[in-house]
């Protein structure tokens, strides 16, 4: 458990460039505008101020959501009137890459920072796990699929992050691990995916996103929701998968005639496609697994990324090592269960929260989720 | 994702190279001062124009920008006409009386390069309310640039498009700079889907550098306008290797920006070495494109140097042109 006089920080990376692509097009899938972006960031720093954060790092950017938070931070009486933490903005070059988030990520994890905070999709979150080691994230879904970061309001995240980083709940309850798939090239580290690497017999690149189902062969998930869009949906009807499961999903597709069975997944918002299943089977942790196309490309969380021939050996492997992630549910509930929100409004208190903290350690933890993936 | 056959890969290699090497052979001309007027070069520009109008047909129609010679190319326009037009030639595409910025070709659906910036967009609503009216299915292209999106012409016809459900595709070559400014400074908002969603159209952005990114996006954009979908938006994030005019000192360019993008990210060696790594085609078959090009442009160039200027009796004939 922190302390709570410790100086606390975040991190925000705030991409302002997910929900851009071809998507849109083929299926009308959303696209939250720069404005709103700014927007959902001012949501959380006040949020953040009802906690008594100390500091905001935030990742800057061209894409308009830094020189928009910017301008209502200097402008607005109602922010002003308030005891918003310190916030900067990180110098550093603007690409208008991912090389952007990873920088930004990578100097949050030099800086110390207590949680990180995402804005975007399962790309961002991605590439931003390379580079925090175990410092807690907690995500605001603005991507496309959106099959790793669980949707919430933004005040809302606000609020369970607060009370992880000023101890309010108990670390070891809302904080969960999470699994991750490992791709190597000839032996050669590539990247990971968080929910869903898939191969296809592809070509090339291209628009990046995945979208069309006659080229897909192999499906390998960490974990797979009834409930999700994107290419863990496939999983997610065929045999649900939870995320604190010690195994994933391996499944084989091809054409729905040509197989006994098929299931029809909402592959993008807005698109159903109906996959033919060779076969599933359970993905086993810490198990090397070398892919069965010779040749094609590898899509990492509905991206393809990688163009691999017939001279490559493509290995994948279902590991426990992923980001960590705070449970803003599970925060909030074991918090209002404790009466963290309640003021003693007959005594004077310096700190809202003195009373919660007390009576959070006097009372018994909330048990352990047990089978949650242990940190 | 996009399954292209032999025959298609070396079609978009060769009109790339035909634009990369007509480009570079009239900056090298106008430095030596053979050709009249300005000129506004697209070199590097070249998977945009080519990876969207590879999808179209003659009756489809597109309406260019002042840097329209790659849009011209990429449309079909003959390419030694186009170079005696550059050097107002008789023999020229436009008898040699519109020179580059007006270079046009209507059998072939070129509506024309356009001094106007912002000046397509409307030509294109004009195009779409045909194509609707006739219920054929075609559909019409407005190329432009970042510095034109912040035209009234442009945002005007982008709501027209959207009210009336025409089949137009508005394709934002987004090269960085508006002459000298930096779209930066000087376009509100970054991301152009952003735009396009306040007019209720669809908006993708893509690589320009990647033929195979804007030719999956265009192929979406424009299966859509066909089939009565309506409008969307592409934004085309490129990078040109001239200055906005030749003869711009390019002072408010970083230095070495251009080396970087024509080391990493030229659009011709990224099409060669993901055709070659796939094995779908040989270098030898690109090297002999490239022998033909540099030879039909050698043979351009001639040809405009020999040919006669427009005579003084033929001054007004076709300078209004009926439709």
């Amino acid at each position: 458990m922190q302390t709570v006089s410790k100086k606390t920080s975040i991190g925000i990376i705030a991409n302002p460039y997910s929900s851009r692509d071809i998507r849109r097009l083929i299926s009308s899938a959303t696209s939250i505008q720069t404005g709103e972006r700014a927007n959902i960031v001012e949501r959380i720093i006040v949020s953040l101020t009802t906690f008594g954060i100390d500091k905001v790092y935030m990742m800057p950017d061209k894409g308009g959501i830094s020189a928009h938070l910017l301008r209502n931070l200097d402008s607005l009486q109602r922010l002003k009137k308030m005891d918003i933490p310190e916030i900067e903005f990180l110098d550093i070059p603007i690409t208008s890459t991912a090389e952007d988030s990873e920088l930004a990520a990578r100097l949050f994890f030099e800086k110390g920072v207590d949680a990180v905070l995402i804005l975007g999709g399962d790309g961002t979150h991605r590439v931003v796990a390379k580079e925090i080691a175990d410092i807690p994230m907690a995500s605001i879904s603005t991507g496309t699929n959106n099959a790793f970061p669980k949707f919430h309001e933004a005040t809302l995240i606000g609020m369970g992050m607060g009370l992880y980083i000023k101890g309010i709940v108990p670390a070891e309850t809302v904080l969960h691990r999470n699994k991750v798939i490992h791709v190597t090239v000839n032996n050669e580290t590539r990247d990971i995916a968080l929910v869903d690497l898939a191969i296809t017999n592809d070509q090339w690149i291209g628009a990046r996103a995945l979208w069309n189902m006659e080229n897909l062969k192999e499906l390998y998930l960490t974990f797979c929701e009834p409930t999700a869009i994107g290419m863990s949906s496939v999983g997610g009807l065929l045999n649900p998968i939870p995320r604190s499961d010690p195994h994933g999903l391996k499944i084989v597709t091809s054409t729905p005639d040509d197989c006994e069975q098929s299931v029809n997944c909402p592959i993008l918002p807005g698109l159903f496609e109906e996959i033919g299943i060779n076969s599933s089977d359970k993905l086993e942790l810490n198990t090397p697994y070398e892919i069965e196309t010779k040749q094609g490309v590898i899509a990492l969380d509905g991206e393809r990324e990688i163009e691999f021939s017939k001279n490559d050996k493509v290995v994948i492997e279902l590991k426990d090592d992923g980001p960590v992630t705070i449970d803003i549910n599970l925060a909030i509930e074991i918090a209002a269960s404790q009466g963290a929100f309640i003021k003693q409004r007959n005594t004077k208190k310096n700190d809202d929260f003195s009373d919660v903290k007390k009576n959070h350690f006097e009372k018994q933890q909330f048990e352990q989720d047990e089978s949650a993936v242990s940190i | 994702m996009s399954e292209l056959s032999k025959e298609q890969l070396l079609d978009a290699y060769r009109m790339m190279r035909t634009i990369r090497d007509f480009e570079v052979r009239v900056h090298d001309e106008f430095a030596k001062g053979g050709i009249p007027g300005f000129v506004h070069l697209y070199a590097g520009q070249e998977a945009s124009a080519t990876g969207i109008c590879m999808h179209l047909n003659d009756q489809d129609r597109i309406a260019s920008t002042h840097r329209g010679h790659g849009h011209c190319i990429a449309k079909g326009v003959d390419v030694i006409e186009m170079m005696a037009e550059i050097y107002g030639k008789e023999t020229g595409s436009c008898k040699g009386k519109g020179g580059s910025m007006h270079i046009a070709d209507l059998d072939k659906g070129m509506l024309g390069a356009n001094g106007i910036v912002g000046g397509g967009p409307p030509l294109i609503c004009g195009v779409g309310l045909t194509h609707k009216m006739r219920k054929t299915d075609g559909v019409g292209i407005a190329f432009f640039g970042d510095g034109a999106s912040n035209q009234g012409t442009t945002l005007e016809s982008m709501n027209l498009a959207t009210v009336w459900n025409l089949p137009c595709i508005f394709v934002v070559e987004n090269n960085g700079y508006a002459e000298a400014t930096s779209s930066e400074w000087s376009v509100s908002c970054d991301n152009y889907a952003d735009r396009a969603a306040g007019f209720g159209m669809p908006g993708s952005n893509c690589d320009g550098h990647d033929f195979f990114a804007v030719y999956e996006t265009a192929k979406e954009a424009i299966a859509r306008a066909r089939s009565g979908g309506g409008p969307s938006f592409i934004e085309v994030k490129t990078n040109r290797y001239y200055g906005h005019f030749e003869g711009d000192a390019q002072t408010y360019r970083a230095d070495k920006e251009v080396e970087k993008v024509k080391a990493e990210r030229d659009c011709l060696d990224m099409f060669r070495k993901k055709v070659t790594d796939a094995n779908l085609l040989e270098h030898s078959d690109l090297d002999q494109i490239d022998k033909e090009i540099a030879a039909l442009i050698d043979e351009s160039v001639k040809q405009a140097e020999a040919a006669n200027e427009p005579s003084a009796e033929n001054l007004l004939t076709d300078v209004y042109v009926s439709y």
